[in-house]
C-alpha cells in the first residue's frame, strides 16, 4: 500500500484538507483513482460485502463509487476529502441495491423455480443463501436483520474503525444519532447471542 | 426503517449514548466476527474496468454539463445525501456520486469564492446540478435531460450457443454486458438495453448463433400490470439453431432478467402477420419455464460471470473467476490458456449439483503475466471423460 496522501486510512475530514496542500493529490484523474485503487479498492470492496452480501454487487457498487470519483477528480481533489466521500458513495450504493435486491428478492421467492434470480448481479439459488447463512456466524446473520442504519454504523464502527464523527460524516447523521444507532444495534445483537458466552 | 438518512447535521442532537460496560463482549465479538466475514471474498481486480468506463462515459458526455450514472446503482445514489457542501463551505465539492460536475474542471482551475452556499439539497439531479456547478464557463444548459446514448448500465444478457464448442445442442449463456441505454438507468431501459444486445452480433470470439441478427427492439413497456411487452421490428423469419422456442426463450429470459421485476409473462409485440418465431404465435405470453429439471434443459450448464469478456485485468494480480453451474455432483474443471497454451488447470465444486444450479469461485494460483487469455470452466462426463460442458471467456492482462 502506497503511503501518499491517498492511502490514510478512514476518513479524512475538513482538517485534514486544510493540513496538506492540494500539491500533494495528484492532478492527473488516472493518476488519483490509481492509487486510491490500490490503496481502497480490497478494503471498500470488503466494506459493500459486510453490507450486501454479495461480492459481485459489492463490487459494482465500488466500481460506480470509483469512476464517479474519477469524474469529479477536479474538484474533489479541491475539497480535499477524498477517501470520505469514496466511502460515503460505496455506503449510499449499497442502500439503494439493497432496495432493488429486496423487491427483486421477493420476487424471487414466488418464482423459485426460476433458477436465474433476475437482477444486476442476481445469481445463487435461495438454497445457495440458506446454505451459505448457516456457515456464517449467529452474529453477522443478526446483524443482516438489524435496520439499515444500525447495521451501517456498526459495519463502519467496528469493521471500518470509523470515529464516531467520521461515521457522522460518512451517514450524513448527527454524531448523537450514531451513537444510537451504535447502542440499539448492539443491544439487538446481545440477544442473539448465547447469554452464557457473554459472562 | 431509516427516518432520518437526510437530516442535515447540527440538528437537535439525540441524547449521547454511553456504551456500556455490559456491551463490551458483543463489541469484541462483532469486530472478530466482521474481520473473519470480509476476508470470505478474494475482489476481482477491476482498475482496468474503472478507467475504461470512466474514459468511455468521458468521450461521450458531448453535453460538459451532464455526468452520467454509470449503472443502476450509481443512478440510484442521486438521492444520497449530500456532505460536501456542508463540511467544506468554502470549495466546490460536488455532492457524493453527484450528477453535475463537468469533465471540463479538469482543466480549469475551480474558483472557490464562486462556491455555492454552505447547504446543497439533493434528490434530484437538476437540484443538485444548480448548487455544485464550478466556476467553469460551461454554466448555461440546465442538465434535465442528457444526450442519447450516455446511458450505461450492466445488464444480464442470455445467448444461444453450443453446450460444447462445436456441438448443435443449444442451450443458453448468461453473461453482464455494459449496455448503451436510451435513457436513464430504468426497468424498461435497461429491457431494452439488454434486448439489444441479446440480439445483436455475436459478442467477441464467441461461438453464440446470432439469431435476431436483422431484427430490433423497438420497446420494452410495463405498462400492462404483470406482463413485459417487447416490441420487435419484425418476428423471426426462420428456424435458427437451436430452433424457435429456445431464440423466444433467449429473449424472454434476457428481458425478465434486466427489467429485475421477477419472471413476468412476457408479450411480443410484431407487425401484423407475423409470427415471433416459427410456430410461435404473438397472440399469447411467454415465460421462463419452471422447474429445475425443464430449467436445465435451457440453461447451459456453465456460465462465467467473472471475468466477464475481454476484461481487462493488471499483470500481477491473481484471477479470480466465478460463475453458475449444473454439473454431476456439483464438478468443475477449469483450465487456464495463455495464447492458446494452457497455463494452469485445476477444479472446484459449486454449491449444487445438477439439476440444481450452483455457484462456484475459484482463484488461480500464479499471478497474471501480460498477454492474452481464455478462462476455460468446463464439465467432463463420468462415464468417458468427454468434455460435456464449457465456457470460454477472453480476456486480457496488461
Amino acid at each position: 500500500m502506497p503511503a501518499g496522501p491517498l492511502s490514510d486510512p478512514g476518513t479524512s475530514g475538513p482538517a485534514d484538507a486544510r493540513r496538506r496542500g492540494d500539491a500533494e493529490l495528484p492532478l492527473d484523474p488516472d493518476v488519483a483513482i490509481t492509487e486510491l485503487y490500490h490503496a481502497h479498492w480490497h478494503r471498500l470492496v470488503r466494506l459493500a460485502w459486510l453490507l450486501l452480501h454479495n461480492q459481485l454487487a459489492a463490487e459494482d457498487v465500488v466500481q460506480d463509487a470509483f469512476v464517479a470519483t474519477h469524474r469529479h477528480w477536479a474538484s474533489i481533489r479541491e475539497g480535499g476529502r477524498v477517501v470520505g466521500y469514496l466511502q460515503t458513495a460505496v455506503v449510499n450504493g449499497c442502500r439503494s441495491v439493497q432496495r432493488h435486491q429486496a423487491v427483486v428478492d421477493r420476487q424471487n421467492i414466488r418464482d423459485a423455480a426460476a433458477a436465474d434470480a433476475p437482477g444486476r448481479a442476481g445469481h445463487g439459488s435461495a438454497e445457495t443463501h440458506v446454505m451459505q447463512a448457516a456457515n456464517r456466524d449467529a452474529l453477522i446473520n443478526a446483524l443482516r436483520h438489524l435496520p439499515e442504519r444500525q447495521r451501517e454504523v456498526l459495519v463502519l464502527r467496528y469493521y471500518s474503525d470509523l470515529s464516531e464523527a467520521q461515521i457522522a460524516q460518512t451517514l450524513d447523521i448527527s454524531p448523537g444519532a450514531v451513537k444510537t444507532h451504535a447502542h440499539r444495534g448492539l443491544t439487538a445483537l446481545r440477544h442473539t447471542i448465547d447469554p452464557t458466552e457473554l459472562s | 426503517m431509516n427516518t432520518e438518512s437526510n437530516r442535515p447535521p447540527g440538528g437537535p442532537e439525540e441524547e449521547p449514548v454511553v456504551i456500556g460496560a455490559g456491551l463490551r463482549p458483543v463489541e469484541d465479538r462483532l469486530r472478530r466476527e466482521l474481520a473473519r466475514e470480509a476476508v470470505r471474498i478474494s475482489p476481482t481486480d477491476r482498475l482496468g474496468p474503472i478507467l475504461k468506463e470512466a474514459h468511455a462515459l468521458e468521450s461521450r458526455s458531448t453535453n460538459r454539463r451532464w455526468l452520467v450514472p454509470a449503472a443502476a446503482a450509481a443512478a440510484a445514489l442521486l438521492v444520497a445525501g449530500t456532505l460536501w457542501a456542508v463540511n467544506r463551505p468554502s470549495s466546490t465539492t460536488p455532492p457524493v456520486a453527484g450528477t453535475a460536475s463537468s469533465t471540463a474542471v479538469q482543466s480549469t482551475t475551480p474558483n472557490p469564492s464562486t462556491a455555492p452556499p454552505s447547504s446543497v439539497p439533493t434528490q434530484t439531479a437538476t437540484g443538485t446540478a444548480t448548487g455544485s456547478a464550478t466556476g467553469s464557463a460551461t454554466t448555461s444548459v440546465p442538465p434535465t435531460k442528457g444526450p442519447p446514448g450516455i446511458y450505461f448500465a450492466t445488464v444480464p444478457v442470455y445467448y444461444v450457443g453450443p453446450v460444447v464448442a462445436g456441438s448443435d445442442n443449444m442451450r443458453l449463456f448468461r453473461e453482464f454486458v455494459s449496455a448503451g441505454l436510451t435513457g436513464p438507468a430504468a426497468p424498461e431501459t435497461r429491457g431494452l438495453g439488454a434486448l439489444q444486445q441479446a440480439m445483436g452480433p455475436r459478442p467477441f470470439a464467441s461461438s453464440y448463433v446470432a439469431a435476431w441478427v436483422g431484427i430490433r427492439p423497438t420497446a420494452v413497456s410495463l405498462d400492462t400490470p404483470g406482463q413485459i411487452e417487447v416490441t420487435l421490428s419484425a418476428g423471426l423469419g426462420h428456424e435458427p439453431a437451436g430452433g424457435s422456442a429456445l431464440a423466444v426463450q433467449q429473449l424472454v429470459w434476457t428481458v425478465q432478467a434486466a427489467v429485475g421485476k421477477g419472471a413476468l409473462p412476457v408479450r411480443f409485440v410484431v407487425p401484423a402477420g407475423d409470427d415471433v418465431a416459427p410456430g410461435l404465435p404473438s397472440n399469447r405470453t411467454y415465460n421462463r419455464p419452471v422447474g429445475s429439471a425443464a430449467v436445465y434443459a435451457v440453461l447451459a450448464p456453465i456460465w462465467v460471470d467473472e471475468p466477464f469478456r475481454t476484461q481487462e485485468l493488471k499483470a500481477g494480480s491473481r484471477l479470480t473467476v466465478s460463475g453458475v453451474a449444473s454439473t454431476f455432483e456439483a464438478n468443475v474443471q477449469w483450465q487456464l490458456l495463455k495464447s492458446g497454451a494452457e497455463a494452469e488447470k485445476g477444479f472446484t465444486t459449486a454449491s449444487a449439483g445438477a439439476p440444481e444450479r450452483g455457484t462456484y469461485t475459484f482463484t488461480t494460483t500464479v499471478p497474471l503475466a501480460p498477454g492474452s487469455y481464455v478462462i476455460r470452466v468446463f464439465e467432463t462426463s463420468p462415464q468417458d471423460g468427454s468434455v460435456s460442458a464449457e465456457q470460454r471467456i477472453p480476456f486480457t492482462v496488461g
